[in-house]
């Protein structure tokens, strides 16, 4: 029953009810909790959101299988876009602050003996945090709108000179190796607290924070599943098309 | 989830989709991140890589009567042949689970073939650093490259890097920074050394 997609007709409320990590994915979309038992179907014609897009996004969240169709790939560039943007303002709006008050609640209460291995860990999760952004920032500023550039291009038949560069320079492999280190980091961190800190005068917000690490990688993890095998296809798609006309 | 480590790699060789579906669900289930290669015929079984094969018995009968030992000369791994005892009589395999079975049995059967990687057969020695990896794990905390760390150990590059896998697989710790915390936090290295 874990597995079972979700469909139209099917009420949001029992969509939430059958997997909770799918929140924050409806809160991308602007949907808003009170939804009382409105079908997906409905609340989407009310909030004007493409129901089909919309699905494909909850299905590939709520089942990491799920992408089998080539169906994603055939929305256009800005709605992809969007909704990825979206996301990274989550994260750096939302979850990334969030995180960093529990950090910080828990620094503030490390006992002496525990401070130095703390602060460790705080540096830790500062240097990835400031990693995560970085590489969100970047493709807020080259992979989108190369993309967006891409869509025109084939549209407009029409390749400008820097256009024609950036085709070469193999943007996807870089964005495949920057998930993978952020993944890693995230991993270690985790490892670390808990395989290596010593135990701490505070454990509950210690679990906290752990439990929202775990989370943070589910999220990124389906995050960068969109980006890879939805927005990097498109672009490879969009890069063969152009030399073709070319 | 875990996508830092190795996928374990299973071929499978099995016709009736059900069957094929239901074993990558008991494995899921098990925990264990696999990759698959499905493979329809049995020759192919020849040029396979993977450690772990499991077979339906079908293919040990059609086109061709196939036994077992020919398959183990060309493939390495471990096999499990899906089918039952009269099967087995032939075949003298190690690992069989029949069809029939129970929930109970089926589970346990499978996680048996795929024994060596669960938790369960982990030995908690191997959590414990070397003195040599120790030595390793320090340099590379501080940040030195595996040429340094070569050069100031008097080993080749090919040790430096066998003793750091060893390393991050015995601390489930693959980044430098990382690396660098864990060492800091047992006094292994002084902050003010770390090269920056």
């Amino acid at each position: 029953m874990k597995h079972l997609p979700i469909y139209a007709t099917m009420k949001l409320a029992d969509a939430i009810h059958l997997n909770y990590l799918l929140l924050p994915v409806i809160g991308r979309f602007g949907i808003e909790l009170g939804f009382g038992n409105k079908t997906i179907k409905d609340i989407c014609e009310e909030k004007n959101i493409n129901i089909d897009f919309f699905l494909e996004i909850l299905n590939s969240f709520h089942n990491s299988d799920y992408f089998a169709s080539d169906q994603l790939q055939s929305y256009p560039s800005t709605m992809v876009v969007d909704y990825l943007v979206r996301t990274h303002n989550y994260y750096i709006d939302v979850k990334i602050p969030e995180m960093e008050n529990m950090i910080n609640l828990f620094l503030e209460n490390s006992s002496e003996k525990n401070k130095a291995n703390n602060t460790l860990i705080t540096n830790f999760f500062d240097e990835y945090k400031n990693e995560l952004i970085h590489h969100l920032k970047q493709e807020e500023a080259t992979l989108f709108p190369y993309a967006f550039e891409l869509e025109e291009a084939v549209k407009t038949r029409q390749i400008s000179q820097s256009l024609s560069v950036k085709i070469n320079t193999k943007l996807s492999e870089k964005e495949h190796e920057d998930h993978n280190q952020l993944e890693e980091k995230l991993f270690d961190l985790k490892n670390l607290i808990i395989k290596f800190l010593p135990p701490v005068k505070r454990k509950d917000l210690l679990e906290s924070l752990l439990i929202e690490l775990f989370r943070l990688e589910d999220d990124l993890e389906d995050h960068s599943r969109i980006e890879e095998k939805v927005l990097l296809p498109k672009i490879i798609c969009l890069e063969q098309t152009l030399l073709e006309t070319l | 989830m875990n996508n830092t480590t190795h996928k374990t790699e299973i071929a499978l060789c099995i016709e009736p989709f059900v069957l094929k579906m239901g074993i990558q669900y008991i494995i899921r289930q098990l925990g264990i991140d696999a990759s698959y290669y499905y493979i329809n015929h049995i020759d192919d079984i020849a040029t396979l890589r993977c450690k772990y094969l499991i077979i339906h018995h079908k293919f040990l009968e059609k086109p061709k009567m196939v036994h077992l030992h020919t398959i183990q000369k060309s493939f390495k791994g471990k096999i499990l042949i899906i089918g039952n005892d009269k099967i087995n009589a032939q075949h003298q395999s190690e690992f069989l689970l029949s069809p029939n079975e129970n929930e109970k049995v089926s589970i346990e059967k499978i996680s048996r073939f795929f024994s060596e990687i669960t938790p369960a057969g982990e030995s908690g020695d191997n959590d414990l650093l070397s003195s040599r990896e120790i030595d390793i794990l320090k340099k590379v905390a501080l940040g030195y490259s595996n040429k340094e760390i070569a050069d100031h150990l008097f080993i080749s590059i090919n040790t430096v890097i066998t003793h750091r896998k060893n390393v991050t697989e015995k601390l489930g710790i693959k980044t430098i920074s990382g690396l660098t915390v864990y060492a800091l936090m047992n006094n292994l290295i002084e902050a003010d050394d770390v090269k920056s």
